[in-house]
């Protein structure tokens, strides 16, 4: 198991903390240490023992030799700059002596900062590691690497620029843009190796976003499809239809009386301010060549009107000859004042509904002559100067309609 | 037939002319050509159908010595087709300077229209029959959809017509 330069770095920061702290008493124990350590310098996993940064932030309330009085004063200076790392490393005034690490433990950790406490064993004395021990130590990482730490480690107490300095050498051996913030410099190497594991979790998740968002083949298809749709719908004249219902809505009071009728089951609402007339239906004359929609023109007190199979111009898609033979129109709608009536089978009501009851269209689309839905009634409110000006131009309903 | 309108209109004296047309039925709508264009009426006699014309044509018939194509005009008028009773009728008419007969279920009567009484037909049509129709008008409460016989037949089909 290999450390980072970062964590192998501030594992060095630690011992330059600890070494410094050592009593005289305990030389004769390092010496005896040093033998142990030069056997197992060599090892990558010689060191797993040191204190790394990460957990020491995990567990700030780790073991930590009393500073001495100059280490202290090394640390004063670098905390002037680094107080997010002295929050974490020294803010805890109550950090218990070192001794044994199972011992050491606080109970109040959790099970799993336990088992990483143990299975790390960074709670083992240090306090007999030398530099001859750390060099070693530090010729298990990469020669970029171990130079930076060396040039490091050379100087046991440093300045801020020279922290700064070195913590640039060990950002840029990772490809790491520098850090200007000296406070962030040993920090940083913890939040990158937590930036690259959240890189990891997150890059994934951006896939999935911009899959998500991305069409599927499916939806390229519908898209194509409503694409050729429209390209199909617009040869007649291939402009932008009448899209909005302000002009309708700019007529309307905020309560207004809306004629209900239906044609083949469907209903269909008109507002009774663009409600020319009803008509019944009484003789209407056929006329060669004209669309099915168009049934023909009726004489009425002197003027002829243009009547609409309101259920073939509606539901084109749907009008067989079997449905049109079941229909049967009574009335002409008449729409404004002009000649076309919408011939339906029955006339429902008219009541009064609140502008706020319609589900105004907002967007352009197919169906220009369609103003809204009713949302008690569920059923479509017309926009009738758009049907109007559709019908003059002799289109489906599903024709697009050139208003310019 | 631009010419005989005229002779009429200025007959009539004013600029809303008055100008008479013959009706005749068809599929239970009244139709009513300029009675300028019409020759005259005749009862159904027998149509001898000629080999190679055009679907249009019924066939031909012996006028006074003189061969006259018939057209069908239900099937012109993309109507379907009816059993012939003692109502129907062949009129014979000049168009494109060429003398043929319509096959019409009934003739009616002819009728005085101003031409103010004459509105436009609705302009919805994108058939080629739509063109037919050269204007409606409303007399008794009764639609009248008046005829352009000129085009009742495109120049080509004017032309296949008089190589018969």
């Amino acid at each position: 198991m290999s450390k980072s330069v970062d964590e192998t770095v501030f594992d060095y920061f630690a011992l330059l903390l600890k070494e410094p702290g050592e009593g005289a008493a305990e030389k004769s124990a390092i010496a005896q240490s040093n033998k142990t350590q030069d056997a197992v310098a060599p090892k990558s996993d010689a060191l797993a023992p040191l204190v790394t940064k990460k957990s020491s932030q995990e567990i700030p309330f780790n073991t930590k030799p009393e500073p001495s009085k100059a280490i202290d004063d090394a640390i004063k200076s670098i905390s002037s700059e680094s107080s997010e790392i002295n929050e974490h490393f020294f803010e805890d005034k109550n950090i218990p002596p070192v001794g044994n690490p199972a011992k050491s433990i606080p109970s109040r950790l959790s099970q799993p900062a336990q088992k990483v406490l143990l299975e790390r064993n960074f709670a083992d004395p240090v306090e007999n590691i030398d530099k001859k021990a750390l060099e070693k130590l530090l010729s298990a990482v990469s020669k970029t690497e171990n130079q930076t730490a060396t040039d490091t480690a050379s100087k046991p107490t440093m300045t801020v620029a020279e922290i700064k300095a070195s913590a640039d050498k060990v950002r840029q051996a990772l490809g790491l843009a520098s850090d200007t913030r000296v406070n962030k410099t040993s920090v940083a190497s913890a939040l990158t190796q937590k930036t690259a594991i959240a890189d990891k979790e997150i890059k994934p998740l951006v896939d999935i976003k911009l899959t998500e968002t991305t069409p599927s083949p499916i939806n390229k298809a519908i898209i194509n499809c409503e694409q050729q749709g429209d390209n199909v719908a617009q040869p007649q004249l291939g402009a932008t239809p009448p899209s909005i219902t302000e002009d309708l809505q700019q007529v309307l009071d905020d309560e207004f009386q809306v004629l209900f009728f239906k044609v083949a089951g469907l209903t269909l609402a008109v507002p009774l301010v663009s409600l020319g007339g009803i008509v019944k239906v009484e003789r209407i004359n056929h006329l060669i060549g004209r669309p099915k929609w168009f049934l023909g023109v009726q004489p009425h007190r002197e003027e002829k009107i243009n009547v609409v199979d309101t259920c073939a111009w509606v539901m084109p898609e749907k009008y067989s000859s079997q449905l049109a033979e079941s229909i049967d129109y009574q009335y002409l709608v008449m729409l404004e004042d002009s000649r076309w009536g919408l011939a339906c089978e029955s006339l429902v009501n008219a009541v009064k509904i609140d502008k706020s009851h319609v589900n105004w269209r907002e967007k352009p689309g197919k169906r220009p002559w369609l103003a809204g839905v009713v949302k008690q009634q569920m059923c479509g409110i017309l926009h009738v100067q758009a049907l109007i000006d559709m019908l003059d131009a002799g289109l489906g309903c599903q024709d697009s309609i050139d208003r310019g | 037939m631009s010419d005989s309108r005229n002779v009429a209109a200025v007959a009539a004296g004013s600029d809303d002319a008055v100008l008479q047309w013959v009706t005749f039925k068809l599929d239970n709508e009244t139709y009513g050509i300029n009675v300028m264009q019409v020759q005259e009426v005749l009862r159904y006699t027998e149509i001898a159908p000629v080999p190679g014309a055009p679907n249009y044509v019924l066939g031909i018939i012996n006028l006074r010595g003189n061969v006259v194509t018939v057209i069908d005009t239900r099937s012109r008028f993309g109507l379907q087709s009816a059993d012939v009773d003692d109502s129907t009728r062949i009129v014979i008419i000049e168009a494109e300077k060429q003398v043929i007969g319509i096959l019409v279920d009934s003739v009616a009567e002819v009728v005085y229209l101003r031409c103010s009484e004459i509105d436009n037909a609705p302009n919805v049509g994108t058939e080629e029959s739509a063109k037919f129709i050269q204007g409606v008008s409303n007399r008794d409460n009764e639609l009248l959809i008046l005829v352009d016989l000129d085009k009742l037949l495109s120049d080509d089909e004017w032309a296949e017509l008089s190589d018969i």
